[in-house]
């Protein structure tokens, strides 16, 4: 494909996202909860387009495509029940928006800190996330550099895409912070699932003969891919521990998780939750349905991963059809990369430098949106690594980025956890997460991600347990809560 | 609803969907091994995300402001 066209299409999307990154600014006032939550002021429609945009990133049609094309119908359980996690946010939804309301919580980890009355425990609970989603953004960079590389036949450079989709994740971030992110990832996020749907019927009815005629291809060409554990790579104890950590990603990870406290009301975070369900499933089905379709139409690929580009830039798809896909998969890495951002930004001010007492407002930002390009420069740094396997190392940022969950239970459900527990969980934890992760040892056959949530929980009520929790401070917390949860019939 | 009543939903809910996620590991490892169709574990997967889904907006249907 003439690289021409492929920057052509960047350059009409970078204009659109630019222009409605600076309309979002309009009536914009100065301050943190301003810049980094957008006022808890959110629409429920934006909330659900920007939860959807920037819990799917460049994974989805690359490395979940990829999942599909060597490992068969697995991958549509693993994201499934991925999905099925969201049933979460139905419990811890209401209960963070409504303490991030009553306190002024601006992160997550800020609000552990002040419910376990232990500042060290939203600063290690920081730290582990800096550690493990700085890999998972460069991740989604080095997934538009293999994108435009392989699109243009390998005129654009890996890094020049890598460089691009930086730039563009930099800007959507600082315009006007949360606001230009949410308001950047509804455009983003219609684009990607309007371009994944048309394409996924082109290919579907122009080379596959239909539905129909696709499955029973599926069912005579590949029969053993519509089965676990299939051609091998989904045994049981790899679907577990690729599941575990995903399923708990809604609250694991700072970047979504912290997206519930921006609604504007309950009746926007119902929206939220709805709009974001109905477009995860069908985004899940169709990032599948199209790793299926390149494993009939172009069977025999080494790598994986490339399964998606080498597609689009195939005879099957016509040169358009492949610029918008391109573009597709771009947004979705970008709105990823920029809520990333933005988050790892906030949880460096707010709970990193503990700068709420220190500085002022405005001093704040300015060092937010400094760290904003620290952040992007480490992230394009570990992408021009170029590592292996895309899918793989995502999912090892959210092995790591499950310490917190023992602690977030804790925080809502046990008057007895303590900081001490807390943070031996996360410490634990995460060490757990990187020895196995690096050592590549599976312990039993079980994935990093068994073991990792086996210790944190464990460590995180035993040393509860001989340790003296925060009382007042417990019953104050919980109190407060089981009465508005009683007032609004939140289960 | 009363406290009692919210306790006794709030059970019921977590332990339906408790089974609900534990069957999307056992039904397409146990039953559906080896089943080599698009009616199986890929219409299991499916089925299983729908219901997931409708359970999820039923529990924030509850929500009052």
């Amino acid at each position: 494909m003439n690289s021409f066209y492929v920057y052509l299409a960047v350059i009409i999307y970078v204009l659109l996202g630019f222009y409605i990154a600076y309309k979002s600014r309009q009536g914009m006032k100065q301050g943190v909860i301003e810049y980094f939550l957008d006022n808890r002021s959110t629409g429920g429609l934006v909330s659900a387009l920007s939860y959807s945009a920037t819990t799917y990133s460049a994974f989805m049609m690359i490395g979940l495509a990829g999942f599909t094309y060597s490992g068969g119908v697995g991958a549509l359980g693993f994201e499934l029940i991925y999905l099925a996690g969201l049933s979460l946010v139905a419990f811890f939804g209401p209960r963070f928006w409504l303490v991030g309301k009553k306190y002024g919580y601006v992160t997550p980890y800020e609000m552990l800190g002040d419910r376990f009355e232990n500042k060290w425990v939203a600063i290690f609970s920081a730290i582990s996330a800096c550690i493990f989603l700085i890999p998972y953004l460069s991740v989604q960079l080095m997934g538009i550099g293999y994108l435009m590389n392989g699109l243009s036949g390998g005129e654009i450079p890996f890094l020049v895409g890598v460089l691009i989709a930086a730039l563009l994740a930099i800007s959507w971030a600082i315009i006007a912070g949360m606001r230009s992110v949410t308001w950047t990832d509804s455009l983003q996020s219609l684009i990607m699932i309007v371009v994944s749907v048309v394409i996924l019927f082109y290919i579907v009815y122009n080379q596959l003969g239909g539905f129909l005629a696709f499955f029973k291809s599926l069912e005579t060409e590949h029969a053993n891919f519509l089965s676990v554990p299939g051609p091998g790579f989904f045994n049981f104890q790899a679907f577990l521990g690729l599941t575990l950590p995903w399923f708990f990603f809604s609250i694991s990870n700072p970047q979504v998780s912290q997206r519930l406290f921006i609604p504007n009301s309950l009746k926007a975070m119902k929206t939220m939750i709805k709009g974001f369900l109905i477009f995860g499933l069908v985004y899940t089905l169709v990032s599948v349905l199209w790793g299926f379709g390149a494993k009939i139409l172009i069977p025999g690929l080494e790598q994986a991963d490339l399964a998606t580009p080498a597609l689009l830039g195939s005879v099957h798809v016509p040169v358009i059809l492949g610029l918008i896909a391109m573009i597709g998969i771009t947004a979705a890495a970008i709105s990823t990369v920029d809520s990333i951002m933005l988050t790892l930004s906030s949880l460096i001010v707010r709970d990193l430098m503990q700068s709420r007492e220190e500085y002022s407002d405005k001093k704040q930002l300015k060092i937010g949106k400094i760290v904003i390009f620290i952040i992007a420069v480490i992230g394009i740094i570990f992408a021009s690594q170029q590592l292996d396997l895309i899918a793989t190392l995502s999912v090892a940022s959210s092995v790591g980025l499950m310490v917190v969950v023992p602690t977030i239970f804790g925080a809502f459900f046990w008057k007895r956890a303590t900081a001490v527990g807390s943070l031996t969980s996360v410490i634990l934890g995460s060490f757990t997460a990187l020895y196995l992760q690096f050592s590549n040892i599976k312990p039993l056959g079980f994935w990093p991600g068994v073991w990792t949530l086996i210790i944190s929980l464990i460590s995180f009520i035993v040393i509860s347990l001989f340790t003296e929790p925060p009382r007042k401070k417990a019953e104050e917390f919980m109190g407060y809560l089981n009465k508005e949860l009683e007032d609004k019939n939140i289960l | 609803m009363d406290k009692k009543q919210l306790k006794k939903k709030r059970i019921y809910w977590v332990l339906w969907l408790v089974a609900l996620i534990l069957s999307a590991y056992f039904v397409p490892f146990v039953l559906l091994r080896n089943v080599n169709q698009i009616e199986a574990s890929f219409l299991f997967w499916t089925i299983f995300a729908i219901l997931a889904i409708i359970s999820t907006i039923k529990i924030t249907s509850y929500w009052s402001e």
